[in-house]
């Protein structure tokens, strides 16, 4: 028994972490009504240590690749920043919906002038979270703490920022800022996390809890620690499952989230029919 | 020589075709602000074929476009009546769920059975370098019934994404709309892959609104881009062997970003 829960152990730890942060992020996401923007960043990434692989020959979790993701998410950090401001014919979710056809078709697209692509499309997608690391436990730890800080101190501002996105108004240059630190802090948290989470458990970690915590929730810090318990709950029983019946670790964490989501409308559903 | 001619040729027409209906009916859903429930079908259409091949049967075959569109039939079905009341839950993020779910059905059924991320894969870059005459025929000719279904009923279909008046079944037509977008999406995404099959529908749409709201200038405009930036995508992957869904996102997607440069430099007032 012991054996199991250290075995799981790192994967639970890794979970937790991307809870805690992307619980918060999501309700944020919610609110903007940009759903889409992590899995499009989280592509961009994957493009990013893609194009390393191919120029210098490194792996994932090498610093070149890292820096490449990361360059790519501080252009598409300024492009979404920039469009915000300027393009009003289109919305903002349109602009990162065609910005993520591209980003997968040029990753696919790269990955296809080389041997074993399938794999890495594979990982690229699921990533490879009973694998994780302590070093990588430990990297996450400190990236999440920081960016976790600089919300908490900053969560006025944050906060008003994305409640007034549908306002209507113009957005004045501090806005911009605010909006463009915002995109930056969710591209440093995904770019390090999506070599070992994969771009879908990211994608649902980020949006199922927060929209949990909407449905029974209006208050932020009640929204916030609902997504946490939702998201804990949803990872144990999906590594669980995952141990327990040998399906990989990244899609039953997934299944669960939307289990247990799909559940608590059903419940809410019949509660409203009975009262 | 007669041979590439006749490759190429299937694949103008299809590329034709395809760019007209998928920009006619993409303008719809940017409008509508549903810009990911296209992704969401195409990945449930693929989650049909991949769970087809599963049970035993030919990805192309009748029996797998039944079951992909048994998928998508649901899929609509989901689209058009879970709306969340609470204001604080968008439908994009209904759409989203439903795109995550299918997309990780599609990699835990394919972890069941032998080289199964090949197909994840495939689903997702497509192969249409394989159309064949009879493939091509079929989806010209359902494309053309479905056009023409559109145009016929265009004033109740542009009502309800414009929001200007209410019509008589709004729902019943909701479906019907989500119903026609679900057969252009079977019929396109084993041959494209999800992620041309969301270009075609997308880009060209998305190009043509950011300079026309009229509809009839919108299609022409967001056709014509469509097609000959699908055309050079084509033309870069049969000559240089490139990987052919991505090579016309690609070129989509190098027409839309000069689309908005060109909005940025000359901006228009609101």
């Amino acid at each position: 028994m012991w054996e199991i829960v250290l075995f799981l152990l790192p994967p639970f730890v890794i979970c937790t972490l991307m809870v805690f942060i992307f619980g918060y992020l999501g309700i944020h996401v919610l609110e903007r009504e940009i759903i889409f923007i992590d899995i499009a960043l989280a592509q961009i990434a994957a493009v990013g240590s893609t194009l390393a692989f191919m120029i210098w020959g490194v792996e994932e979790h090498h610093l070149l690749a890292y820096l490449c993701a990361f360059a790519l998410i501080i252009l598409a950090a300024g492009f979404y920043t920039f469009v915000g401001k300027w393009i009003w014919q289109i919305s903002q979710e349109t602009v990162i919906g065609v910005s993520y056809a591209i980003a997968a078709a040029g990753a696919l697209f790269l990955l296809a002038l080389h041997a074993g692509g399938d794999v890495h499309a594979e990982n690229m997608l699921t990533g490879s979270i009973l694998w994780a690391q302590w070093s990588d436990i430990l990297l996450f730890s400190i990236v999440c703490s920081v960016v976790g800080s600089l919300h908490f101190i900053f969560r006025k501002r944050f906060q008003s920022v994305t409640q007034t996105i549908h306002d209507g108004r113009e957005r004045d240059k501090m806005t911009s800022l605010w909006d463009f630190i915002f995109y930056i802090s969710m591209g440093v948290v995904i770019t390090l996390m999506v070599r070992v989470a994969g771009i879908l458990v990211i994608f649902s970690l980020l949006i199922i809890p927060a929209t949990f915590a909407a449905m029974f929730f209006r208050d932020w810090n009640k929204r916030l620690i609902a997504a946490w318990i939702m998201g804990i709950v949803a990872s144990i029983a999906g590594l669980a499952f995952s141990y327990g019946f040998d399906f990989s670790c990244g899609p039953s964490v997934v299944s669960f989230l939307v289990v247990i989501l799909i559940a608590a409308a059903i419940a809410q559903k019949c509660k409203r029919v009975s009262s | 020589m007669i041979e590439t001619f006749k490759f190429l040729s299937i694949q103008i027409l299809l590329l034709a075709v395809v760019t007209s209906v998928h920009t006619y009916i993409g303008m719809h859903i940017i409008r509508r602000g549903i810009v990911f429930s296209d992704l969401s079908l195409d990945q449930l259409a693929a989650l049909g074929v991949i769970v087809g091949i599963g049970l035993g049967v030919d990805g192309g075959s009748t029996a797998s476009y039944f079951v992909s569109f048994i998928a998508v039939l649901v899929g609509s079905f989901l689209l058009a009546f879970v709306r969340p009341k609470n204001k604080q839950i968008p439908h994009e993020a209904v759409i989203g769920i439903i795109y995550g779910a299918a997309l990780v059905a599609c990699i835990m059924v394919a972890d069941k059975f032998t080289a199964g991320m090949a197909y994840v894969t495939q689903t997702l870059a497509g192969c249409m370098l394989w159309v064949t005459w009879p493939l091509v025929m079929t989806t010209v000719v359902v494309y053309i019934i479905l056009g023409i279904f559109h145009y016929i009923c265009r004033h109740r279909f542009i009502a309800i994404t414009e929001q200007k008046q209410k019509i008589d079944h709004e729902p019943l037509w909701d479906l019907l709309f989500f119903i026609t977008q679900g057969i252009i999406t079977v019929l396109i995404v084993p041959i494209a892959g999800v992620l041309l099959a969301y270009a075609f529908l997308m880009i060209p749409a998305a190009i043509s609104l950011l300079f026309t709201r009229q509809w009839g200038k919108g299609l022409i405009m967001g056709w014509a881009i469509g097609f000959i930036a699908s055309m050079i995508g084509m033309f870069a992957s049969y000559y240089f062997r490139f990987s052919y869904g991505p090579s016309l996102v690609l070129s989509m997607g190098f027409f839309f970003i000069a689309a908005l440069l060109i909005r940025m430099i000359r901006p228009q007032n609101r």
